[in-house]
């Protein structure tokens, strides 16, 4: 991608990785069905797991797993996105690193 | 009935009214069970497919209740019928509201269960909030505050495990108590800053609009309108509630504001005071479940876990097929039974036809897939409450995305292989109303096992055993392969193009909790696969029947009298010429002639000549257009009516020998063979298009709630199956096939 945007997305994120959510930027449907199910502005998302064929995605988010899809989780800006404490996943650099350099969170021991 | 019984002098108050919510997976349909026991009715709510399902409760002390089982919802915001049967549950536009709401949440996962509690306290109703799998809660480390909870929700709490029957009675008090708290007026739920003006404007229509409703009622109707309407396809509300809350929305979008993430987040910011007032996590809660942990690395694994997803389907299908087949057969025979009774009892004529070929050949119709809607339901089941079916929809859905489906569509596709009456209603899983609905029209082009006995005749007849591709294949196996290979990318392609136009819609998310692995509940399955059968019986069978007993009319009338009388000579004849096994021969050669000539002589052998300048191109005869007509019934039909076509008897099965040197030898009027490789292929193209099976339309009509459906369905399986059959004889004759 050309000109990348300044806040790294959920799709952006490795396994293990978390952020916080800054903005949900889905269309109306669905962004209102994500925030119902508590996927709002200043909530915690981590990324669990990522389906065999590389899609949809996992996220724990408010005590449960919640499974959308990567065209969805692009438009879920993060802030404070900390890489996973343990084991990082292989080919899910770059994209994270900025907000790595923005985490304010110490990992949680 | 003469005497009618006397009421009892006390007349018991009317049963409390109260409505059981929660989210999917809180245990909702395991409490309710327990709770009613076997004594629950399912209905339905017109003309969407949501089981309307209520029962008694007995509330101890002498109080009745009637509940209801409000669907599995997270939100109380709605924007298709089908959710709005949630909201007018605990706030209905017409009529009284419940006198008590029963949310049940998950402790395990509270903040996002609460969401929906918080709607219910919204209204204003009295709310009982049963804490479910407490037990679990306990051992993840998760403490509650009961009555810190109570006190900050202003709600009853009760902890309880439904799936074993604790803290029921403690849920009983709760309710009493509710119903029998005076009306409180309580205010309405507050909300924050900015919102409450929009909120305020909204609230005065609706003060004009509904003067009667309660203060909370109106501050929940209010918040509903504003986060439901917009892009919603309800109906009946009034044009005055939407003009207000588009114009709310549009000031605040002109101001940079997002309204509905301001209610939602000012919900979830009440939500987690509470949870600050009442729950305590100790570290390790926070990690999650090491036991669904464990078990998701390993199914939701790209290679175990597509291997797992493999053999889970596998077994599925073998269900469908192996295992339903010795049940199949059983009832085949119980019916092939009654109806030698029938025929032995009764005179003959055209009652014992009526009840025979009529009645008791629908009643088998109908019956006949019980045994297929039953494995498949015990399997839907099992895979919903264990949590399995969610990471079956999570681990496809990357393949369904590609024609507009949903992860959720692979089940319902995949047993379209078997039968597309079970898969039909296998769609109900699936939340979103058009996916569903491309689902279920898509599905009967998936090459179902009654086509199978088709593929097979015809095959047989065209095509010689010996006969092979490249010197290896077996050509029968290629066509066979080719036909079911056809079917796949027809149903895909089906889809793809419903999916682009007649539903068209924005591409549906996925938005799929993935709940932790639990143990299924025997009593929950049995009474899952029960409602799904008796629904099959009483809503499709009926419609089957009728049209069973229509199909036997019209291959049986007009009756012709002097066919009867002629064929009644040749028996005579026999009889004088004949003796011992030449007789009994001779006369079943006349009994076939006779059904021959009767047929013929009918209304579908009528009906069968007037369509044969339609079927011409397609390389059919009159002939075959009669069999088309018999298996509307279904599609394997067309092996038995075309046994009687051709005069060798309706016992005719695919492996019959003289049927297939029958079919083998038909000429046309020409002199030309009708059956060569490419009409008989044009035939089976044909078949796996088209839409020849009364029962499925029957259940489309079922589970789409409207005529409307089956009958585009039809439409384009017709549309589709002519022209595949026609390019298929046209274009093979113009490669200089015959």
């Amino acid at each position: 991608m050309p000109d990348e945007p300044p806040l790294p997305t959920l799709a952006d994120l490795p396994i293990g990785a978390e952020g916080t959510v800054v903005d949900v930027r889905c269309p109306r449907p669905v962004a209102r069905r994500l925030m119902e199910m508590g996927v709002l502005p200043g909530t915690r998302v981590r990324v669990l797991r990522v389906a065999p064929l590389g899609d949809p995605i996992v996220l724990q988010v408010r005590r449960y797993s919640l499974s959308i899809r990567r065209r969805e989780a692009a438009d879920i800006v993060l802030s404070d996105v900390r890489e996973a404490a343990t084991e990082p996943e292989p080919g899910a650099k770059g994209a994270t690193e900025r907000g790595l350099s923005r985490a304010s969170e110490r990992p949680a021991s | 009935m003469t005497a009618a019984p006397r009421l009892a002098p006390e007349v018991s108050p009317a049963p409390l009214r109260v409505a059981l919510a929660g989210n999917p997976n809180a245990g909702k349909t395991t409490l309710f069970n327990a709770l009613t026991g076997a004594r629950a009715r399912t209905g339905n709510y017109p003309g969407i497919t949501v089981d309307r399902r209520t029962g008694p409760w007995r509330l101890g002390e002498g109080a009745e209740a009637e509940l209801l089982d409000v669907p599995g919802t997270y939100s109380l915001s709605a924007r298709s019928p089908e959710e709005q049967v949630a909201v007018e549950a605990v706030l209905p536009a017409d009529g009284a509201p419940p006198d008590v709401v029963v949310v049940v949440a998950d402790a395990t996962a509270l903040e996002r269960h609460l969401y929906l509690a918080l709607q219910i306290v919204e209204t204003g109703r009295p709310t009982v909030l049963a804490l479910n799998m407490m037990d679990e809660a306990r051992a993840a480390g998760i403490a509650i505050d009961r009555e810190a909870l109570a006190e900050a929700m202003g709600a009853e709490v009760v902890p309880i495990v439904a799936s074993r029957g604790e803290g029921l009675e403690a849920l009983r008090a709760a309710v009493r108590r509710q119903a029998g708290a005076p009306a409180a007026t309580r205010p309405p739920e507050p909300v924050d800053g900015a919102v409450a003006d929009d909120v305020a404007e909204v609230e005065a229509v609706l003060a004009e609009q509904r003067p009667d409703d309660s203060p909370g009622e109106r501050r929940a109707r209010a918040l509903w309108a504003l986060l439901s309407l917009g892009d919603d396809e309800l109906e009946g509300v009034p044009a005055r509630l939407r003009e207000v809350t588009d114009a709310v929305h549009a000031r605040a979008e002109a101001a940079g504001r997002n309204l509905d993430r301001e209610i939602i987040a000012g919900r979830y910011a009440r939500i987690d005071a509470w949870v600050l007032a009442a729950v305590t996590a100790d570290g390790h809660g926070r990690a999650g479940r090491p036991g669904t942990e464990r078990l998701d690395a390993v199914l939701t694994h790209p290679v175990a876990g597509v291997l797992v997803f493999a053999l889970v389907m596998y077994l599925l299908f073998e269900a469908l097929f192996a295992w339903s087949d010795p049940l199949i057969g059983l009832i085949e025979a119980g019916v092939g039974w009654a109806q030698g009774l029938a025929a032995a009892v009764l005179p003959d004529g055209p009652l014992e036809g009526l009840l025979v070929d009529g009645v008791l050949a629908g009643v088998g119709n109908v019956v006949v897939f019980v045994p297929q809607i039953a494995l498949l339901f015990v399997f839907i089941a099992v895979l919903e409450d264990s949590g399995y079916l969610a990471r079956v929809a999570f681990v496809i859905d990357r393949v369904m995305r590609g024609v507009g489906l949903h992860g959720k569509a692979f089940v319902p596709l995949l047993s379209g292989f078997a039968c597309a009456i079970p898969a039909v209603m296998a769609t109900r899983t699936i939340e979103s109303r058009k996916d569903r609905l491309v689902t279920m029209l898509a599905l009967p082009l998936m090459s179902c096992s009654a086509r199978l006995p088709v593929y097979a005749l015809v095959i047989a007849v065209v095509f010689a055993t010996d006969e092979r591709l490249f010197g290896v294949l077996s050509i029968g196996a290629v066509v066979l392969f080719a036909m079911y290979a056809l079917s796949v990318v027809a149903t895909l392609g089906a889809a793809a193009v419903l999916r682009r136009t007649v539903l068209k819609g924005p591409r549906p998310p996925l938005v799929l909790e993935l709940p932790p692995y639990r143990m299924p509940g025997a009593r929950n399955v049995a009474s899952a696969v029960g409602r799904r059968v008796k629904s099959f019986l009483v809503d499709a069978g009926t419609i089957i029947l009728a049209i069973t007993i229509v199909l036997w009319a019209l291959l049986s009338f007009p009756r012709s009298e002097a066919i009867t009388a002629e064929h009644a000579e040749l028996r005579e004849e026999a009889r004088v010429e004949l003796s011992g096994e030449a007789l009994k021969a001779r006369l079943a050669r006349v009994d076939a002639l006779e059904s021959e000539a009767q047929l013929r002589h009918s209304a579908a052998g009528r009906l069968g000549h007037f369509i044969e300048p339609a079927l011409a191109p397609l390389g059919f005869d009159w002939r075959i257009g009669v069999g088309l007509i018999g298996s509307f019934a279904a599609r394997e039909v067309l092996v038995s009516t075309l046994g009687i076509v051709w005069g060798i008897g309706e016992e005719a099965d695919e492996e019959s020998v003289p049927l297939r040197e029958a079919l083998r030898e038909a000429e046309r009027p020409d002199g030309s063979k009708l059956f060569t490789p490419l009409s008989g292929l044009a035939l089976m193209v044909f078949f796996v298009l088209a839409a020849q099976c009364m029962s499925t339309l029957a259940v489309v009509r079922r589970e789409s709630g409207s005529w409307k459906w089956p009958l585009l369905m039809l439409g384009y399986m017709t549309v589709l199956a002519y022209v595949g059959a026609w390019i298929t004889y046209q274009g093979g004759q113009l490669l200089g096939f015959t």
